[in-house]
């Protein structure tokens, strides 16, 4: 804004500076003349006087076609031609001239321009202006003139005819770009919900359309009143993503108009125009813009949506209109993006709900069945009931009511794990060491779990140092023990298996039991979730060690999976990187 | 007076033993399945039974659709069933009446709750 203040500066200096020229020129030409000095004594002085006079001239008619731009129109100067050409030709011997060849000049540019119609306009005036022009400076009335006036019909004619063609297609192909800029503007909520992404959707296929070479839009905050944000695509940064910097626009500002007053408005010259003074719309690079409301349905202004032109343009009312129906449109697919969003963020919530729900109703019931047997079996042996318990049943019933409490209890710890591990409260203690020392350290532990299995380790002597929590870990290595144990034969081989890999280790539990089905391999890993195969007896776990095993090697950065075949054994594997690239603890 | 026969559908080993026990105390004649396929043989066999206890949640086959299927065979006038379930939602109890089920036991329950939950029912269908 500063530099276009600057320039406007300038201008201003340079049109006083050249009216200041002329006056002096003119005066040291006077006072030449007054002293007497005639063009045969001075040439060369007079000659100098002359070339200021033309060159300080020159620039006061600039500086003077700058400050009026606005009355020099295609038309003025139309008719300015045809003054100075009407005059060559009279001069040069009238109808008899050859000069009157120079009408079909302006006729030609008219005709390119303006097309066809304009030429028509246009023939119709020297029509009239060279037969009248002619009998009043000769005096001399004669149809000497009618060749050619017709030849220049013929001319305007001519082409009419090549360019209405040419002009027909830059228009349809025009209409087209329209046509699919709204097409985008239409169809971008089906792209993508995200604000900023719609907007570059929405701006890029304006930019597309006729000569529009900037396409901005201007965010209002209805909270604070001010526009706060513009988002902007040029042609000349074709390719580049879109632009999107915090604005600060003055209450005096245009768009502060366009948004209120909820009516488009247009600027033919952004750098003569009074109203674009200290406007944020005059720093973009353009020359001409039509500015369009973006009103959500409801009323809620959204914004301005700018459409620029690289050179001074007056828009035509279907272009006019046609910004308008982008705005409208871009309204539109900006509101369903954001009833879309929200749409989608009630339904998360529902969805978190809905598990948070079902979850509930998994753990009540995982507890209650323990409870059940505790609860059933103590009052069995309640002697209120007064029931003719036998001592076998009796001590059948005190133990069910030991393991059910160990396994609520164990339920109860796991669950709590689980739910730590999950919203990341239990930190890790991260060492750096050998996982086979913690192997070889926790081999008699693992052989009670396995009681009649053979635990076999298949550890290499060299194996890099990874970064893990020993207890975890370990726990981890348990709890797939626990299970090989579960589900192999009795005098069965588990084998723990460790292997270098690239960025770290990966340690291996193979059993030789019934395994897994495919179906099942991923859902495992899930809380509550136990496969049920024909040798299987419920209740043996908790059917979340799994989900506790997986969460532990996630925060370490690694991974779990099974491999398995129906009837002949599984391995479950998971790695450990030797640098822990998502979690350091302390 | 025969005794009553008891046929008990449930998956928990440790609740299915609590249950066989519990009844066997009580002066019922128990048959035990653990899964509904060997439930649904058992009600289209030649023995008849008094009442049948259902859990709910169960594994491959579980008691909702268990309760379809006699619905569909036709087999609910073979016996009055009680639904043994963890769940102590109003609605889950209600479904479980709608589709055929007399009577709902929910978990946990002593013993003589579920003696007098079986007694009331044997006692309404006799």
């Amino acid at each position: 804004m500063v530099a276009v203040q600057k320039q406007a500066l300038i201008a201003g200096t340079e049109s006083t500076l050249a009216w200041v020229r002329v006056f002096v020129v003119a005066t040291l030409a006077l006072s030449l003349a007054a002293a007497g000095v005639g063009l045969d004594e001075a040439p060369w002085l007079w000659a100098v006087v002359f070339v200021a006079m033309v060159y300080s001239a020159s620039n006061s008619v600039l500086s003077l076609y700058r400050e009026y731009r606005n009355l020099f129109t295609g038309r003025v100067f139309l008719v300015a031609d045809l003054v100075v050409i009407t005059l060559l030709v009279a001069a040069s011997g009238g109808y008899s001239s050859n000069l009157h060849i120079l009408y079909a000049l302006p006729l030609a540019v008219v005709v390119c321009q303006h097309g066809g119609q304009a030429g028509v306009y246009y023939c119709l005036a020297v029509s009239v202006v060279y037969p009248v022009s002619t009998i009043a400076l000769t005096g001399r009335t004669s149809t000497a003139w009618a060749p050619h006036v017709a030849l220049l019909w013929a001319l305007c004619l001519l082409l009419w005819y090549v360019t209405y063609d040419l002009d027909d297609r830059e228009e349809r192909a025009n209409r087209r770009s329209e046509l699919s800029a709204l097409y985008r503007a239409a169809s971008a909520p089906l792209q993508t919900e995200d604000h900023p992404a719609l907007i570059e959707w929405l701006l890029s296929g304006a930019l597309n359309s006729a000569d529009i070479c900037h396409a901005s839009l201007y965010r209002y905050d209805s909270e604070i009143a001010h526009f706060d944000m513009c988002y902007s695509l040029s042609c000349e940064k074709r390719g580049d993503s879109m632009e999107m910097q915090s604005v600060r626009v003055l209450q005096t500002d245009m768009l502060y108009t366009v948004l209120y007053r909820n009516l488009p408005a247009e600027i033919v010259n952004l750098h003569t125009d009074r109203r674009m003074k200290n406007s944020v719309i005059a720093d973009r690079p353009m020359r001409s813009a039509i500015l369009a409301p973006v009103i959500f349905p409801g009323g809620d202004p959204f914004g301005v949506l700018c459409l620029g032109r690289a050179a001074p343009h007056k828009s035509t009312q279907h272009e006019v209109k046609f910004a308008q129906t982008l705005a409208v449109q871009a309204a539109v697919a900006l509101n369903s993006a954001t009833l879309l969003e929200e749409a989608s963020n009630i339904k998360a919530a529902k969805e978190a709900d809905r598990l948070r729900t079902e979850l509930l109703a998994t753990v009540s019931h995982e507890l209650r069945t323990p409870l059940t047997a505790i609860l059933g079996f103590a009052s069995i042996l309640n002697p209120a009931e007064g029931l003719p318990v036998s001592p076998k049943a009796h001590d059948d019933a005190v133990k069910e009511i030991i393991q059910n409490s160990e396994r609520l209890n164990k339920l109860v710890g796991d669950l709590l794990v689980l739910s730590r591990l999950q919203a990341g409260a239990l930190k890790m203690d991260m060492q750096w060491g050998d996982v086979s020392d913690m192997l070889d350290d926790r081999l008699e532990g693992l052989q009670m779990i396995a009681g009649p299995r053979e635990i076999v380790l298949n550890v290499p002597d060299v194996l890099p140092d990874v970064k893990f929590d020993e207890v975890r870990i370990g726990q981890v290595i348990t709890n797939l023990v626990e299970n090989a144990a579960k589900f192999s034969p009795v005098e069965s081989e588990i084998v723990i298996g460790v292997a270098r890999i690239e960025g770290g280790i990966v340690i291996g539990v193979r059993d030789e039991g019934m395994g897994i089905p495919s179906e099942d391999h991923e859902r495992i890993f899930e809380r509550f979730v136990q496969v049920e195969t024909g040798a299987y007896k419920a209740g043996i776990g908790t059917g979340l060690g799994l989900a506790i095993c997986r969460s532990i090697v996630e925060e370490h950065g690694g991974s779990i999976s099974v491999d398995s075949v129906l009837g002949e054994g599984s391995v479950f594997c998971f790695t450990l990187p030797s640098s822990t690239g998502t979690h350091e603890y302390v | 007076m025969s005794m009553c026969r008891v046929l008990v559908i449930e998956d928990e080993p440790s609740i299915l033993k609590f249950l066989t026990q519990a009844l066997l105390l009580t002066g019922f004649d128990v048959v035990a399945v653990t899964d509904g396929e060997a439930g649904l043989a058992e009600i289209r066999g030649e023995t008849a039974f008094d009442v049948i206890l259902l859990d709910l949640m169960m594994p491959v086959l579980s008691g909702w659709e268990v309760l379809a299927r006699m619905e569909n065979e036709g087999l609910l006038d073979e016996a009055p069933v009680i639904v043994v379930t963890a769940s102590s939602q109003e609605t889950d109890q209600r479904r479980a009446r709608a589709m055929g089920a007399v009577d709902c036991l929910v978990k946990p329950f002593t013993v003589r709750e579920m003696a007098i939950c079986v007694r009331q029912v044997v006692g309404t269908a006799a």
